[in-house]
C-alpha cells in the first residue's frame, strides 16, 4: 500500500481526492494546514507523495515544502488556486515537483500522482548508461528497442512520431522548426509542406503528456517550432 | 579676533601718516634758503644721514650768510666813510629817516639779519686801507684786535670760515672754498682793500630763532632716525595692506551661533545704499582732493610745518588724529562694502536696482493689461530708440572731440546691445527647454518637469503651466492606473475565492456521475451540473485573463514568429474539433515566410481563442479561410468562416466583455474570448479588427513585418 498525504484547509476537496486516490488503491492520509502536514509526515515516514495546497491557514503550502525539503525528498505536487505563471514558477523553484491548478480534472489529478510517484520508485532502477537510452525527466526513449518510457509507462508510438521524438530527445533544449523537422524525418525538401508535422507533434503530445495543452516534455513554441524540455534529473 | 586686527590696521595707517608728514617736512627744510628747484632736490638726495652742520644744506645757508656778511661788511664800510657822510651832510635830500635811501634800507634789514641776539651767524671784518682800518662785527666785545676777535668767535662757534686776504691765509671747517670766497668778495658792490680780513661763524647750539634754527629742527626732525622712518613708513604700509588682505577675507565670516556654524554677518549700517555711502566717502575726502595742488593746501603744510616745528609732539597728535578719523572712515566703507558683497545684498541695497525694479514693476504694470502685440512691440520700440539715440550723439561727439564721456556712451551702447541680444539668447534658450519638457510629456513621461526657478519673464508663467499640465495628466493617469489595478486586484481575488468551492462542485459532480444512478432525469441533471460547472470555470479564468490585460498587467517577451508555422500549428490543434464539425480549413499565403514581432505565448492566445471562436459558430460543413498577406510592412492574418446563426450585432459590441455573437450564454465559453484576443493584438502592438458581412464574419490580425 502506497501512502498518500493529503493537505488542504477544505475538507470536502481532500475528502473527492481521497475518493479518487482510494480507488486507484491508495492509501490517503489526511492533513489542514502546514504544520499538521509536516507532523504527519514526522509520523509517518513511509509517506510516498505530498498533495498539498498553497493558501492555508497557520502554515502556507510554500513555508511547509521549505520546510519539509530540508530533511525529505519525497514528491510533493501543490494544488492551488493560484493559476498565474509566476505562482507556478514560485511553487516549482520553492522545490515541488510538479503544479496542478483548481479547480482540477480528477483524471489529470491522477495521471500527475501516478507519474510522480512512478518517477520516484522507479526511475532510479533504469539503465541510463546505454548509449542507445536517451532520456530528459521522466521521458525515456530505447533506440535499440524503438520504445518510449514516461514515467516508467511505455507508450506505443508510430514510426514517424517516434522519428520526430528522437530527433528533439537527441537535441533536447533546441528548438526545431516545423521545415527542420520535416526535412531530417523525410529526407526532402519542405516545400509546400502542410501542417502533416504539426498534426504528428500533437499527437506525440497526446500520448506523452498527462495535459497536452500544458506539455511537460514537448513544448510548442508557437509560431517558432518545438522542442522537449532540458531536464537535468 | 577681528577686532584685534581692526585695531592694528588702525595704528598702521596712523603710524604711516605720522612717518609720511615726518619725512614730507624735509621738503620745507631746505626750500627755506634754497629757491632752487635742483638745489632742492640735491640736498634732500645729499644730506640724508648726515647732521645738519655737515650737510649741504647747512653749507648752502652759510654760503650765502657769508655772502650777505660781506655784503653788509662792504655797506658798513661805506656808510662810515667820509664821501658818503659828506653825501648825507650835503644833500638835504637824503636823510636817515628817509626810507628811499637804497643803503639805508639796505643797512636796516642786515642790522635785523645780523643782530646780535636774533641770528646764529657771527662775523667781524677788519679792512686796513693805507690810512684808516675798519672793523666790522656783531660780536659783542669792544677789542678790535684780530687775535682777540678770533678767539671770540671761535669760542662760540663751531663753523667758521677764516680769510686773510693779504697773506692768503684761509681756514674753514666748512664746505666752502675759498675760491668761492674770493669771488662773493669780487662780485660785492663795494670795494675791499687788498688787506681784508674777514670771519664768519655759526653759534655752536644754534639757540637764537632764525633761519638756520627752523632749519636745524626741520633737518633733525627729517633725518633724525632717517632709515628707520623709512623702513617703518613701508613697514606700516605693508602690515596695513597684509591686514586689510586677511580682514577682506575674514571679515562677515562670523560664528553668529552654536548652530548655524560661521556666516555673513551684517550690521544695520551695511544696508545703507553704495550711492550714499560712496556720496559721503566723497564728502570726506573732498577737502583733501580741493587743497591739494592749491594755494590753500600749501598754506596748510606750511602752517603745519610751522607747527611742527614749533611743537613736534603736538602736532603729531594733530596728525594721528585727524589720520585715525580718516582710517576710520575707510574702514567703515571699505568692511561695509565687502561684508554686503560676501552678503550677496550688495547689489539689492543700492539705489539703481531698487530704481531699476522700480521701473521693472512699472513696466510690468503698464504691460499687464496691454495687447500682446503692443506688449512685444513696445520693448522693441524703445530699444530702438535708445540706440539710436546715444549711438547718434555718442559718435557725432566722439567724432568732434574724443572725450570720456563719448567713449562711456558708446561703451553704454554697447553694453545695452549685448546685453538686449543676450535676453534674446536667454529667452529663446529657456523656452527651447520648456519645449523639450512638453515633449517628454508628449512621448509619454509625465513626470517631466520644467523649473520655473530657472527661466525670466515670461517663460516662467510659460514653465508653471507646463507643469500644471504635466501635474493634472499625472494625477489622472495614476488616478486611472490604481484604479484599474484595484479592479484587477479585486477580480483576481474574488476568482482565487471562487476557484475553491468551484473544485469541490467538479470533483462531486464527478463522483457522482461514476455512480451507478438509475433515475434518467437524474443523469441529465448531473450532465447539466457537470456542463455548467465546467463553464464556470472557464469564467473565472477568463476573466482574470482579460481584467490583467486590459490594465496592462501582463509581461511580454518578443520574439521573431513564423505567421506560417504558427498557422500550421494552430490548425494542427484544430485538426480534430473541425473535423468532428465537418469544417475545412483553406490557407492562403504567399511562397515565402512572413515574419512578425510577438510574444509567442500571447499570438497563441489570440489564435486559439478565434479558432475556438470559429469552431464554435462556424456553420457546419462550411469552409475556414485564412489569408496571409504582408504589405507595405504590415502582415495580415485574416480569418474567415460563415456563422451558423445571423449576426445581428455591431463588431465593437462582439468585442465587449460578455457580449456574444449569438445573444445565447447556453453554450459553452465566457464571452471574452475576442476581447481578450482584441487586448492581447492590440498589447503587442498590432491591430484587430472584426468585419461582419451578411453571415460572413472576418477577423483581421494585422501586425507589423518584421525584418
Amino acid at each position: 500500500m502506497i501512502n498518500i498525504l493529503v493537505c488542504d484547509d477544505d475538507t470536502s476537496i481532500v475528502d473527492a481526492i481521497e475518493i479518487y486516490l482510494t480507488k486507484e488503491g491508495y492509501n490517503v492520509l489526511k492533513a489542514y494546514d502546514g504544520i499538521e502536514a509536516i507532523n504527519v509526515l514526522k509520523e509517518n515516514p513511509n509517506i510516498a507523495l505530498l498533495l498539498i495546497d498553497i493558501m492555508m491557514p497557520r502554515m502556507d503550502g510554500i513555508h511547509a515544502t521549505v520546510k519539509i525539503r530540508e530533511t525529505n525528498s519525497l514528491p510533493i505536487i501543490f494544488l492551488s488556486a493560484k493559476s498565474e505563471d509566476t505562482d507556478k514558477i514560485l511553487g516549482l523553484n520553492m522545490g515541488a515537483d510538479d503544479y496542478i491548478t483548481k479547480p482540477f480534472n480528477p483524471l489529470e489529478l491522477i495521471a500527475r500522482v501516478n507519474s510522480a510517484i512512478r518517477r520516484y520508485t522507479q526511475l532510479g532502477n533504469l539503465n541510463t548508461e546505454d548509449n542507445a537510452v536517451f532520456t530528459s525527466g521522466g521521458l525515456m526513449l530505447n533506440d535499440d528497442t524503438k520504445e518510449v518510457f514516461v514515467d516508467g509507462r511505455e507508450v506505443k508510438l508510430t514510426p514517424i512520431e517516434y522519428n520526430i521524438l528522437m530527433l528533439l530527445v537527441r537535441n533536447k533544449g533546441k528548438v526545431f522548426s516545423i521545415d527542420q523537422i520535416y526535412e531530417n524525418i523525410w529526407n526532402e525538401e519542405a516545400i509546400g509542406a502542410d501542417n502533416t508535422v504539426a498534426v504528428h507533434i500533437r499527437h506525440i503530445r497526446e500520448k506523452i503528456e498527462i495535459n497536452p495543452k500544458e506539455p511537460r516534455y514537448l513544448k510548442v513554441v508557437w509560431g517558432v517550432g518545438y522542442k522537449i524540455e532540458n531536464y537535468k534529473e | 579676533m577681528n577686532r584685534i586686527l581692526h585695531l592694528l590696521q588702525h595704528i598702521a595707517f596712523v603710524a604711516f601718516a605720522v612717518l609720511f608728514v615726518n619725512l614730507l617736512i624735509f621738503d620745507y627744510a631746505p626750500s627755506y634758503t634754497v629757491k632752487n628747484e635742483e638745489d632742492v632736490n640735491f640736498i634732500r638726495q645729499s644730506d640724508v644721514g648726515r647732521s645738519f652742520k655737515e650737510s649741504g644744506l647747512f653749507n648752502k645757508m652759510f654760503g650765502m650768510s657769508v655772502s650777505d656778511a660781506i655784503d653788509y661788511c662792504g655797506l658798513l664800510d661805506h656808510m662810515n666813510s667820509p664821501e658818503y657822510q659828506e653825501i648825507i651832510s650835503g644833500n638835504s635830500l637824503i636823510n636817515n629817516d628817509s626810507g628811499d635811501d637804497p643803503y639805508i634800507k639796505n643797512i636796516s634789514k642786515y642790522n635785523d639779519l645780523f643782530r646780535a641776539d636774533n641770528s646764529n651767524i657771527r662775523f667781524y671784518a677788519i679792512e686796513r686801507y693805507s690810512d684808516t682800518v675798519s672793523r666790522q662785527t656783531n660780536l659783542n666785545t669792544s677789542s678790535m684786535k684780530d687775535e682777540d676777535l678770533k678767539k671770540l668767535l671761535l669760542n662760540e662757534c663751531d663753523k667758521y670760515i677764516y680769510i686773510d686776504a693779504a697773506s692768503h691765509v684761509y681756514e674753514t671747517n666748512t664746505l666752502i672754498e675759498e675760491e668761492t670766497v674770493y669771488t662773493l668778495f669780487r662780485q660785492s658792490s663795494y670795494s675791499f682793500p687788498v688787506d681784508t680780513i674777514f670771519m664768519a661763524g655759526v653759534k655752536k647750539d644754534l639757540n637764537d630763532v632764525d633761519d638756520y634754527y627752523s632749519a636745524r629742527n626741520a633737518f633733525s626732525a627729517y633725518t633724525d632716525g632717517y632709515y628707520l622712518k623709512v623702513v617703518g613708513l613701508f613697514a606700516s604700509a605693508i602690515i596695513y595692506i597684509f591686514l586689510l588682505i586677511v580682514l577682506t577675507v575674514r571679515e562677515g565670516h562670523e560664528r553668529v551661533s552654536k548652530d548655524t556654524g560661521s556666516a555673513v554677518k551684517t550690521y544695520p549700517t551695511d544696508r545703507i545704499p553704495f550711492e550714499i555711502r560712496f556720496i559721503l566717502l566723497f564728502v570726506f575726502f573732498l577737502p583733501v582732493y580741493l587743497l591739494s595742488g592749491t594755494s590753500y593746501g600749501t598754506e596748510l603744510l606750511d602752517n603745519l610745518y610751522e607747527l611742527y616745528i614749533r611743537n613736534p609732539l603736538y602736532s603729531i597728535t594733530i596728525i594721528g588724529t585727524i589720520a585715525l578719523i580718516y582710517s576710520l572712515i575707510i574702514a567703515f566703507f571699505y568692511y561695509g562694502f565687502i561684508r554686503r558683497v560676501k552678503a550677496h545684498i550688495w547689489w539689492n541695497t543700492t539705489i539703481t536696482c531698487y530704481l531699476l525694479d522700480k521701473i521693472k514693476d512699472l513696466f510690468r504694470e503698464l504691460t499687464a493689461n496691454m495687447p500682446i502685440v503692443l506688449k512685444s512691440v513696445l520693448p522693441f520700440v524703445l530699444f530702438v530708440i535708445t540706440n539710436v539715440l546715444i549711438g547718434y550723439f555718442g559718435i557725432r561727439r566722439f567724432r568732434r572731440e574724443c572725450d570720456g564721456l563719448s567713449i562711456i556712451m558708446l561703451l553704454a551702447l554697447l553694453a545695452l546691445d549685448v546685453y538686449v541680444g543676450y535676453i534674446l539668447y536667454r529667452n529663446l534658450k529657456e523656452r527651447k527647454s520648456i519645449v523639450s519638457v512638453i515633449d517628454k510629456i508628449c512621448e509619454g513621461n509625465i513626470t517631466a518637469k520644467a523649473d520655473p526657478g530657472s527661466v525670466h519673464g515670461e517663460n516662467i508663467d510659460f514653465a508653471n503651466a507646463v507643469n500644471r499640465i504635466g501635474r493634472s495628466i499625472n494625477d489622472a493617469v495614476s488616478t486611472s492606473m490604481k484604479d484599474e489595478k484595484m479592479k484587477t486586484d479585486l477580480i483576481t481575488n474574488v476568482s482565487h475565492d471562487l476557484k475553491t468551492p468551484l473544485t469541490s462542485i467538479i470533483n462531486y459532480v464527478d463522483l457522482l456521475k461514476k455512480e451507478n444512478i438509475n433515475n434518467e432525469n437524474a443523469v441529465e441533471y448531473i450532465n447539466i451540473l457537470d456542463e455548467k460547472s465546467q463553464r464556470l470555470k472557464q469564467l473565472t479564468d477568463d476573466l482574470v485573463e482579460a481584467s490583467k490585460i486590459s490594465s496592462g498587467n501582463i509581461v511580454l517577451k518578443f520574439e521573431k514568429i513564423s505567421v506560417k508555422a504558427l498557422i500550421d500549428q494552430m490548425y494542427a490543434e484544430f485538426y480534430d474539433k473541425f473535423e468532428s464539425r465537418n469544417l475545412t480549413a483553406v490557407t492562403n499565403a504567399p511562397d515565402n515566410d512572413i515574419f512578425i514581432n510577438a510574444d509567442s505565448r500571447s499570438i497563441f492566445r489570440v489564435m486559439e481563442n478565434l479558432m475556438t471562436n470559429i469552431n464554435k459558430y462556424a456553420l457546419e460543413g462550411t469552409r475556414v479561410y485564412t489569408d496571409i498577406s504582408s504589405a507595405n510592412g504590415r502582415v495580415s492574418i485574416c480569418l474567415k468562416n460563415i456563422s451558423a446563426n445571423p449576426l445581428n450585432i455591431t463588431p465593437s459590441e462582439l468585442m465587449e466583455r460578455f457580449v456574444r455573437g449569438d445573444e445565447s450564454r447556453t453554450t459553452e465559453g465566457s464571452g471574452l474570448g475576442l476581447s481578450i484576443a482584441k487586448n492581447l493584438t492590440e498589447a503587442m502592438g498590432g491591430t484587430f479588427a472584426i468585419d461582419l458581412d451578411g453571415d460572413l464574419f472576418k477577423v483581421s490580425v494585422i501586425f507589423d513585418e518584421a525584418v
